[in-house]
């Protein structure tokens, strides 16, 4: 599944040292506005919480709108959520076109609720930790200095496998560019010999397993413990981008 | 090649001595690739806790060539905040920052951030010295199970602040260094029956010890109680090694502590650094002083809770941690293992296991227990300092407490090895799972 999933490049994301919170919507408007840090942005993750009811529901459509006043629908999509979620991550995707860099955007959540009984929670940090955008309540500044939770991806420049590279450099070289590290040569080769060693320890693990397991020298043993381990390897350097129960938004 | 893999003895198999030394290559060149790419993407002077303060004293040995004098502290410096210094940094031990502040001033640029990534780089390349040397130990410590050496290096290699220290400049890595360089020349020491040659090995890493932060000195006793459990009844033995280890330490060392007292009239410190820090004015009263329990301490602080969530990953209140998982995981890994040594302890002290290195062991755990216990006290009658990292220097001796103690339940041989040999992948993954979600999005702002 991690495979077949469309690979997007973290651009911009909140340190975790802020603990984010969550803020009630009711039937209303919240959004964050924020610059487009990068050419080709694809995507934009928020995170919410639903408690509903069953056969009760909350809508919520999320619009991406480009300028500053007025601002302009460029993309959006809706969402029905008819359970309750004690966290959901929705990855709004979009044409990488639609913007272009340093435009300011703005993310836009209109949620109306079934019914009073219906509970729809976004994450924010009460800090103003984002310094080129806001939390916006009805369209409009409500409370100086605070922030939505969310995430920056773009377009991989490269096609799938490079894209996972990509995916993996990409932000370690910006980060070293930010710190004043080593050019973007040295972080790619540090790391792909470590991430070349990584996979040989795990082929060298499921040699020696396998031979121990089955006493002899049996390849299907040791190809399938290689693979158990690189999947469990992926999936916890996945992280949260492990495609299992993951909420998608296209927005058009 | 696991020796006899392919036969059919009932005999467990292990891994043979060759792919033991690659496995732990393999992993040692692994962390110390994984702690240059950390070091390079932690924004200067902020790469940990206080970073740019200790590099500032290295700045300050490259501009001048002479070590920084401690001149007391500017009004108010402690004033409103949480914690009070314990030791001045200039007059704290750190011996390393000599031939890092040559370096710089050699070879260095007019750009600081680039002279904190050459700092940066020797702490990086402390850590192989420190797994290397944590590999003899534990390979001399568990010679019945080749596997035990190479999974305790990967723990040291994969459990994040243990990685994090060795990626901003501080004087933390130096003090783990030689302290490991320690544990390691005493459990050869101990084992050899402190012959001549290990006897002046052990001298020559407790100078080293001593050149370094005080966290790490808690070997000292270690040392004192190992040479007088394998001597009790040989008291002129104990005299005369223990003389040997005074003169080699005091020949490398004494100088450090001679200077503090003709600089400062002071060898150690802490009194003129109290006293500094309570001229600054409005300094924090230190718990015990205002009165505070040590259980109310405890609950005011959440020092335990705090400790240990650093101890793993984190520093700060917020900063860098794992997830809550995660903390479950080790705080359920650290139970079974208690659990674990609790019976093995038992179980040998009722079988009488003599020329055995149970002594070793304990002692161990008394070392790193006791550092817990001096940070306790030190966070309660000083500093009110909450960091897990402060126990590093006896991380080597944690990791072998809790191979042994894990040992208890099954002998790490044959399928079991093999089952152990596995999680080593899975644990490095996990490292570099937490540079990528964790360490990366710290530099964004």
């Amino acid at each position: 599944m991690l495979i077949v999933q469309p690979v997007h490049v973290l651009v911009f994301e909140l340190p975790h040292k802020y603990i984010p919170k969550y803020t009630q919507a009711s039937s209303g408007v919240k959004g964050q506005t924020m610059l487009a840090p990068t050419q080709k942005l694809s995507r934009i993750d928020v995170w919410g919480r639903t408690q509903i009811e069953p056969g009760n529901r909350v809508l919520v459509t999320f619009q991406l709108r480009r300028g500053i006043e007025p601002r302009y629908e460029i993309a959006s999509g809706t969402v029905i959520f008819n359970r309750s979620y004690s966290e959901w991550q929705a990855r709004l995707t979009f044409d990488p076109d639609i913007a272009s860099v340093h435009e300011e955007l703005y993310i836009r959540l209109e949620s109306v609720l079934g019914s009073d009984s219906a509970h729809l929670h976004y994450a924010y940090f009460d800090q103003d930790i984002y310094p080129d955008g806001d939390l916006l309540e009805l369209d409009q500044v409500e409370v100086q200095g605070q922030d939505l939770r969310f995430k920056l991806y773009r377009d991989p420049t490269l096609p799938k496998p490079l894209a996972w590279a990509e995916a993996v450099v990409s932000p370690a070289i910006a980060a070293a560019s930010k710190s004043g590290g080593p050019p973007a040569w040295v972080i790619m080769t540090v790391m792909a010999i470590t991430g070349g060693l990584g996979a040989a320890l795990i082929i060298a693990a499921s040699v020696v397993a396998a031979q121990v397991f089955s006493k002899t020298h049996r390849v299907q043993t040791m190809l399938a413990t290689a693979l158990v381990l690189t999947a469990i390897a992926a999936a916890i350097f996945a992280g949260a981008e492990a495609p299992i129960g993951k909420l998608w938004v296209p927005l058009s | 090649m696991p020796r006899g893999a392919a036969s059919n003895s009932r005999q467990p198999v292990d891994i043979s001595a060759a792919t033991q030394r690659r496995f732990v290559v393999a992993i040692i060149v692994f962390a110390t690739l994984h702690a240059l790419l950390w070091s390079f993407v932690r924004h200067p002077a902020s790469g940990g806790p206080d970073e740019g303060p200790y590099f500032a004293i290295v700045s300050t040995m490259a501009a001048h060539g002479a070590i920084p004098e401690f001149t007391g502290y500017s009004p108010s410096e402690f004033a409103g905040g949480p914690v009070r210094a314990q030791v001045a940094r200039e007059i704290t031990p750190n011996f390393l920052a000599i031939p890092i502040a040559f370096v710089i001033g050699s070879i260095g640029s007019s750009d600081p951030d680039l002279n904190i990534h050459i700092a940066r780089v020797f702490m990086v390349l402390l850590y192989p010295i420190t797994l290397w040397l944590s590999f003899l130990t534990l390979r001399r410590l568990f010679s019945d199970a080749r596997i035990a050496p190479v999974w305790g290096v990967a723990v040291m290699a994969a459990v994040p602040m243990f990685t994090l220290v060795h990626t901003y400049y501080t004087n933390d890595a130096p003090a783990i260094a030689a302290s490991a360089f320690a544990t390691y020349a005493l459990v050869r020491a101990s084992q050899s029956g402190f012959d001549r040659k290990d006897t002046y090995i052990l001298g020559i890493s407790l100078g080293l010890v001593a050149l370094h932060k005080y966290t790490g000195f808690l070997v000292f006793p270690a040392t004192a109680a190992v040479v007088i459990w394998q001597f009790s009844r040989r008291p002129w033995r104990v005299i005369r090694i223990g003389l040997t280890l005074i003169f080699i330490t005091g020949a490398i060392s004494a100088w450090w502590y001679l200077r503090n007292f003709f600089v400062y009239g002071d060898p150690i410190g802490v009194a003129v650094t109290q006293a500094a820090v309570d001229a600054s004015g409005g300094a924090p009263i230190p718990p015990r002083a205002q009165g505070l329990s040590p259980v109310a301490f405890v609950q005011e602080t959440n020092w335990i809770g705090e400790n240990f969530a650093t101890y793993w990953a984190g520093y700060g209140l917020n900063k860098l941690k794992l997830p809550g998982f995660a903390y479950l995981a080790f705080s359920s890994i650290i139970v079974s293992a208690a659990i674990g040594g609790v019976i093995r302890l038992v179980t040998a002290i009722r079988r009488r296991q003599t020329g055995t290195d149970i002594h070793l062991y304990v002692i161990l755990a008394a070392m790193h227990f006791g550092l817990w216990l001096l940070s306790f006290w030190s966070s309660y009658t000083v500093d009110v300092a909450l960091s897990g990292r402060y126990v590093f220097p006896t991380f080597l001796a944690f990791v072998a407490i809790l191979v042994f103690s894990l040992q208890s339940y099954v002998a790490w041989r044959g399928r079991v090895a093999a089952g152990v040999l596995l999680t080593i992948p899975i644990m490095l993954a996990a490292s570099g799972a937490y540079f990528f979600h964790t360490i990366l999005p710290d530099v964004n702002v």
